[in-house]
């Protein structure tokens, strides 16, 4: 374990997708470390880029049609990218897990859930099949769901949604990775089933001492559970802060309009001050900055140079030209 | 609130009507993307050419006898040889196209229109209805498709029509059944939702809302029972009960020379080839046709 | 006279299909919506909140005659319009309109917008040809679109575009109620917050009633004037909504605004009041409080007795025992 140096650090990725109408860059130069045990959340809309640099750090990326065009991703100081595809899935789910929406379809349904679950022991620890047993019985319960004994058995149709994501997150952390990628985990529940499974992530990520990456479109459910929050915007990391100063004190004007945009019953007398306009075109974006089209401060810098992520004020990153009030 | 000046109200029109060329240009391109699609249309389009333009692209009369010229191989004089009565190959090929279109078309838009009305009739109402019609679809399934055709053309006698039913009947319940799998499918989705909303009747919902979004699969049926229908004629030909001789038609083609195919072993090819490329062409063409029919086909 | 009156509007699904399932499962019975009743003045906007499978959608479905109900009455403007034969149902649809949740199921991909906003012009004002273009336009123009887009299909327009197009589609029989389904559930923050912008000024401006159906705690608080919380299959509490969520009074109620994560920097997650349990549908219920079984303060009356829904404040009303 090296001190100092951040556990996962990902510098200048790229993705891009090569699609009949032309090439679309889903992910543009996105830099973002993580330390051990910390928790980052990032926060994006439709087109962001967000789930796909989540799927990027795993190279989960279907390639044809999507490729990793540029950058490293660092994981203990060595570059995932160069590592061959079975090294990759020695890492995944032993060292670097993840957990999605949708728990049905990610969940196999022909086989039970003590099956799903014990195949990870059997395949990254070398368990016989009664230890991998015992254990998955054991995780189980330690993502709390009632009676472990009879849950191993059950198929995932018999589970409900609240259930099954339980199961993922269990399978998720059998092996006790040092990171765990949530994308979205909650988006598909009702929200008393959401606020138990955020409990949940809380209290495990804080007993195993996980660094966690939570992304959503969600600023409240990232702000539960996050110290650290990015948020992403076409593609680009547009801030990074600590999670007070975000929503204090937010520096990129997108950051600032999302805010605004939440509803709040203090100001039901007027309009939501809403961002106007909709994402732009992936395949053919506006020059310069990405957001300048929708910005209430756009300048001619603006619309030339696309600003980088820089240093603000303490831990705070910020691309912007006009950061802050 | 003003109307538009009827200016504007020509310029409207105007747009409407480039707007349906940009549509059929549109659809074009999608299937030109497909090459495969582009081959089957091709081999299409030959064959109806040859079906339409017969009487000019041949070198002989198709019913001209010539025993003495019997059982030749390709020459100058007959591009593909000639069958046993010394009739010219090449002729009877091109005025076979003529006979299959003919029954094909026939037999593909019998089916059709019996099928989709019922297959939505069943899909939208349900219940009672639906079990009705499915039951009535189902003994047609029961019996096997050529055996079918075959106690048909038998009990009906010869000639076109009753061809054009043999055939036909048999594509009734696929028809029904894609068009109703498609209307449950559909039926519950919120546009559909949405024109009960707007008042609108139930048939203006089943035919103007729910059949066109089951075009793609009704299409690609429809090319393959063109092929089926070109298949099953030349079948029943080949067993005698399709077109009486001297008909020219492929299958009645392929039975007259099998005699024969000793002595003429590449008599049959022909025939043969052209059902074959036929068949393929449609093929080919049902799957380039569900793309036309897919708007997203045409995103930005 | 209050615009919209719900009496005990009921809807059982039954779920045994067959002799089969009868005998193996015996009969279960969907009690989707039980008894619910509900009324909304003239331009109130009335906002219908719970999570997945306690009948909102249901009920939307109910008072639009979308969906037959199974028992009860429903009101609008005075006359009960689930007795209406199915020839006035046509007529009834001039007067209340519905906008649906998924801007991408809720348009006909093969329709031009100039039909799907048209068709109901055609169908209720006779309009076709030159004014039907004119009115479609203004219509396009009053939800924020430009009007010389008519001529295009949906899968060119982006979610919130779609949307806009749906609301566009139920103005044009000039309504006086609209049930919104969800309306900005499927979107991304910053559209829907123009899209609710939207609804307010709509509402404003053309003097509209709305029932408007969500989830999403934050959106309610911020658009409704009334609100109900219901919970599989009946309504547990109702009130202003200003006084719902300050003095929330049943548990459940508690339990769903406690859950909602907010944007309190001084929120941490375990200190919410988080409900145990999973939501429960109403399958076969219990003849006691449907909430029991996740109830932190259930005792055994509970478990036998249905509370009622009455009024436990000035115009507020809960369905709780214990309270």
């Amino acid at each position: 374990m090296n001190t100092g140096q951040p556990l996962l650090e990902v510098r200048n990725l790229t993705v891009e997708f090569q699609l009949k109408q032309g090439i679309l860059r889903a992910v543009n130069n996105v830099s973002f470390s993580l330390a051990e045990g910390e928790t980052l959340g990032i926060v994006g809309e439709t087109g962001s880029g967000k789930s796909v640099t989540a799927f990027s750090i795993l190279r989960l990326i279907p390639s044809p049609p999507g490729r990793i065009a540029g950058g490293e991703i660092l994981f203990d100081g060595k570059n995932l990218l160069n590592k061959s595809e079975r090294e990759m899935q020695k890492i995944r789910g032993s060292k670097i897990s993840m957990i999605f929406q949708e728990p049905m379809t990610s969940l196999n349904p022909s086989y039970t859930i003590g099956q799903q679950i014990s195949e990870c022991y059997r395949i990254h620890l070398g368990d016989s099949r009664k230890v991998s047993r015992e254990r998955a019985e054991q995780v189980l319960s330690s993502v709390r769901v009632p009676s472990p004994k009879t849950l191993i058995d059950r198929y995932p149709y018999e589970l409900s949604g609240g259930m099954r994501q339980r199961v993922m997150i269990a399978m998720a952390l059998a092996c006790q990775p040092r990171v765990l990628i949530a994308d979205e985990p909650t988006t598909a529940l009702d929200v008393t089933i959401q606020a138990q499974i955020l409990e949940l992530l809380k209290e495990l990520q804080e007993k195993f001492k996980m660094a966690l990456i939570f992304i959503s479109h969600n600023l409240g459910v990232v702000a539960s559970l996050c110290n650290r929050i990015g948020v992403m915007y076409a593609g680009s990391l547009v801030e990074v802060s600590g999670k007070k100063s975000l929503f204090t004190k937010p520096l990129h004007p997108y950051t600032m309009g999302l805010l605004e945009a939440i509803p709040r019953p203090e100001h039901r007398d007027r309009p939501l001050t809403a961002i106007p306009g909709s994402i732009c075109n992936l395949l053919d974006p506006p020059s310069g900055c990405k957001f300048h089209p929708r910005c209430f401060k756009a300048k001619e810098l603006c619309k030339t140079e696309p600003p980088t992520l820089e240093k603000h004020s303490g831990e705070n990153l910020v691309a912007c030209y006009f950061p802050g009030e | 609130m003003e109307a538009i000046p009827s200016q504007a109200s020509g310029t409207l029109w105007s747009f409407r009507l480039a707007n349906g060329v940009a549509r059929f240009t549109a659809g074009f391109k999608v299937i030109a993307r497909n090459r495969l699609a582009l081959v089957g249309l091709g081999l299409i389009i030959v064959g109806i050419f040859c079906a339409l333009f017969a009487p000019f692209l041949v070198t002989h009369d198709p019913y001209e006898i010539n025993i003495a010229e019997r059982l030749q191989s390709p020459s100058f004089a007959h591009w593909l040889g000639t069958d046993f009565m010394g009739r010219d190959t090449y002729t009877r090929m091109i005025f076979g196209a003529r006979t299959a279109f003919q029954v094909a078309i026939g037999a593909v838009v019998l089916g059709a229109m019996f099928g989709i009305p019922i297959g939505l009739l069943s899909g939208y109402f349900g219940r009672w209805v639906d079990m009705a019609f499915m039951r009535v679809m189902d003994s047609i399934l029961a019996f096997p498709g050529r055996l079918l055709a075959i106690a048909l053309v038998a009990s009906l006698g010869g000639g076109l029509f009753s061809l054009y039913v043999a055939i036909g009947v048999n594509s009734i319940p696929s028809y029904a059944r894609i068009v109703r799998g498609a209307v449950l499918s559909q039926k519950e989705r919120e546009y559909v939702e949405a024109a009960r909303m707007t008042g609108e009747a139930d048939t203006f919902i089943m035919f103007r809302h729910i059949l066109p979004n089951c075009m793609a699969p009704i299409l690609v049926r429809l090319s393959l029972d063109f092929a089926n229908a070109i298949l099953t004629e030349s079948s029943l030909s080949f067993l005698g009960l399709g077109f009486p001789p001297p008909t020219p038609s492929w299958g009645l083609m392929l039975k007259e020379v099998s005699p024969f195919l000793e002595l003429q072993p590449w008599a049959a090819f022909f025939p043969g080839l052209t059902i074959s490329l036929m068949i393929l062409g449609f093929n080919l063409l049902g799957d380039g046709m569900r793309d036309v029919f897919d708007p997203r086909q045409y995103q930005r | 006279m209050s615009m919209l009156e719900v009496r005990n509007l009921t809807k059982y699904f039954n779920l045994t299909s067959g002799l089969v399932g009868r005998l193996l499962y015996g009969e279960r019975t969907l009690k989707a919506v039980d008894n619910i009743s509900f009324s909304i003045e003239e331009g109130a906007l009335f906002g219908l909140v719970g999570e997945s499978g306690c009948g909102k959608s249901t009920t939307a479905r109910l008072i639009t005659r979308l969906v037959p109900a199974t028992g009860g009455e429903v009101y609008f403007q005075g006359q009960n319009i689930l007795a209406l034969p199915k020839k006035e149902v046509r007529e009834l649809r001039r007067h209340i309109q519905m906008v649906f949740q998924d801007p991408y199921a809720s348009l006909n991909p093969r329709m031009r917008i100039l039909d799907i906003v048209g068709r109901p012009l055609t169908l209720y004002h006779g309009v076709t040809g030159r004014k039907k273009s004119a009115q479609v336009g203004e219509l396009l123009d009053l939800v924020g679109l430009q009007p010389d887009q008519m001529n295009r299909y949906p899968h060119e327009f982006s979610g919130g575009q779609r949307q806009r197009i749906g609301i566009a589609r139920a103005l044009a029989t000039r309504p006086k109620l609209i049930i919104a389904d969800e309306p900005v559930s499927s979107l991304d923050v910053s559209v829907q917050a123009q899209v609710l912008n939207l609804f307010k000024r709509l509402q404003r401006e053309l003097n509209l009633t709305l029932l408007f159906i969500s989830h999403d705690l934050n959106v309610v608080e911020y658009m409704a004037d009334v609100v109900a919380v219901m919970y599989a299959g009946k309504i547990v509490e109702a009130a202003d909504t200003s006084d719902l969520f300050t003095h929330r009074l049943h548990p459940y109620s508690k339990g769903l605004i406690a859950s909602n994560p907010s944007i309190d920097i001084h929120a941490d997650i375990r200190k919410l009041e988080i409900l145990r349990g999973e939501v429960a549908l109403p399958i076969n219920p219990s003849s006691g409080c449907r909430f029991e079984p996740r109830c932190p303060i259930r005792v055994e009356r509970c478990k036998a007795e249905e509370p009622p829904l009455e009024s436990k404040r000035p115009r507020h009303l809960a369905a709780c025992h214990e309270i």
